[in-house]
């Protein structure tokens, strides 16, 4: 998990406190061309967050003890991630855009989702360089 | 304006209501039972009103006495009676319709009493005390019935906005617990159609564990909705606690046996007389509550059921030398959807809704008993269930 990504890939962040989330998004997305770099609660994305780099984040809002948005909102603060668009994951269907827009979302996601939303999103955020990624 | 013989009346007409007050009350229950169809009657809750009305009357015949400038409404102690005897019929599901009705028929009887005590009085009658009385007696009347219709309709109003309320987080909360699997089973499908055979078995097992997982969420609505269900008609019947206590444990030997924890059913556990359901729902979320957090870094894991009799107060407890609960966590376990162990789910491979508790607190208050708890953190958890005396009294 701690090599340097390829030039020619996108690497992905996910975090999900819920695991099987987190480990069909990692198969899904690296069948897709992505580096994946996973995370099971807050404090782990932040950290991976800082540390990877990832082109992409995508945060769950319902995680315990460090929720989606306080990740974000530390991303933004922080010089290093300021700049890496995020996308929020939600089981709540009555969550909008909007109203977590103030912590530095770009993009939301509602559970279930269509892989392929959740692919359009991130190609729409982060484009591949060599067009490698997606399909 | 007022003579001798006014004042006469008056006093007369106020004590003969005094005196005739329980008398009346029954002629009124009497004609409320006229109205009632034969099933009501059955449930219809005689000495609770009797509890109400008679002192209601009592105090119009006071009022009566009271100097005229004087407001009913300044007797704090009936108007609180007459607002509880609101709050009484609510509880009793009585609608708003036949509160009024009641008050209607109890202002008809007060009415026909003046008028034969009247004409039993004859010419020692003062006409215009005569009308006085019954206009302020008609007068008290309305303003008692206003205080039960308002503490009634208050009463009313809170509850719907509460259950409002709690079907609102309700559904966000299945809502959301049903979407997490399924937006796992969505990627999946796509998942399986394009992966390599020999990833197969990992996906299907995945696969499997969120439809178990959505399974247990209809599962757990399906007990909700048939507690609800049958809130109205109690199936009470003799419940052996020590047998139906193993039969639980039977049910989770897996469970226990996976995670070392061992069960002690007391085998002087007697037999009450309960809705034998909700018994056993109750003491399958204790007993499985009890093993998913029993303590892995202890030796000797139990699981108790067990009979206390200190103090001639009956009570049952089930108790564990797990986890514990901590103190903050204590005073809300019982709230649905509240989980004092969430973020050790993966570690003891646990997970549920939260509404374990809340169910159980429910069946007990349906049974008229209560559940409490008792916990120091890595000590273990006690919960002690109590029921109505009653409950143990031999069949």
């Amino acid at each position: 998990m701690a090599a340097r990504r390829l030039a020619s890939s996108v690497t992905i962040l996910i975090a999900d406190d819920y695991p099987d989330a987190v480990e069909v998004w990692e198969i899904f997305l690296s069948a897709a061309g992505y580096h994946v770099i996973t995370a099971v609660d807050g404090r782990e994305a932040l950290l991976k967050a800082q540390t990877l780099m990832p082109d992409v984040a995508v945060l769950d809002l319902q995680m315990p003890g460090f929720s989606g948005a306080q990740v974000a909102s530390a991303m933004r603060a922080d010089p290093r991630t300021a700049h890496i668009p995020l996308i929020a994951a939600t089981g709540h269907c009555r969550t909008r855009l909007h109203e977590i827009h103030a912590s530095g979302f770009d993009a939301l996601i509602v559970k279930p989702c269509d892989p392929d939303d959740l692919v359009r999103e991130i190609r729409r955020l982060a484009p591949a360089p060599s067009g490698r990624a997606g399909h | 304006m007022t003579t001798p013989n006014f004042s006469a009346t008056v006093h007369h007409l106020a004590a003969r209501l005094t005196a005739e007050h329980a008398t009346l009350a029954l002629a009124w229950l009497e004609r409320l039972d006229q109205l009632l169809d034969v099933d009501r009657r059955d449930v219809f809750p005689t000495h609770q009103l009797l509890d109400h009305i008679p002192e209601l009357l009592r105090e119009v015949a006071a009022y009566l006495r009271a100097p005229a400038e004087q407001e009913i409404a300044a007797n704090t102690a009936i108007m609180a009676k007459a607002a509880e005897l609101g709050l009484l019929r609510f509880d009793q599901r009585a609608s708003v319709h036949q509160v009024l009705r009641e008050y209607q028929m109890l202002s008809d009887i007060l009415e026909s009493f003046f008028a034969r005590e009247t004409a039993a009085l004859a010419e020692r009658a003062d006409a215009t005390a005569a009308v006085l009385v019954v206009s302020r007696a008609s007068q008290a009347v309305h303003e008692l019935q206003r205080k039960t219709v308002d503490a009634f309709i208050t009463r009313f109003s809170e509850t719907i906005e509460r259950q409002h309320g709690q079907l609102r987080d309700f559904g966000r909360l299945v809502s959301y617990e049903i979407r997490q699997p399924l937006g796992v089973l969505q990627v999946l499908t796509r998942l399986l159609q394009q992966s390599e055979p020999a990833d197969a078995p990992r996906l299907v097992a995945t696969l499997e564990r969120n439809v178990l997982r959505m399974a247990e969420v209809a599962g757990k609505l399906e007990r909700l909705a048939r507690l609800t269900r049958s809130e109205t008609s109690p199936n009470d019947q003799r419940v052996d606690l020590a047998a139906i206590s193993r039969d639980v444990a039977d049910q989770l030997a897996d469970m226990a046996e996976v995670r070392g924890v061992v069960f002690e059913i007391d085998e002087a556990l007697p037999s009450l007389t309960a809705d034998a359901g909700r018994v056993e729902l109750v003491l399958m979320n204790l007993m499985a509550n009890a093993v998913k957090y029993s303590d892995p870094g202890k030796a000797g894991r139990f699981v108790r059921v067990r009979l206390d009799d200190r103090d001639g107060r009956r009570t049952v407890w089930v108790e564990d030398n797990g986890l514990g609960i901590p103190a903050a966590k204590r005073a809300l376990i019982f709230e649905q959807f509240e989980r004092a162990h969430a973020h050790l789910d993966d570690k003891l491979g646990a997970q549920g809704l939260g509404l374990g508790l809340s169910i159980v607190r429910e069946c007990m208050d349906a049974m008229g008993g209560a559940v409490t708890v008792e916990s120091e953190e890595q000590q273990g958890a006690a919960f002690v269930l109590t029921w109505p005396p009653a409950a143990w009294r031999p069949a």
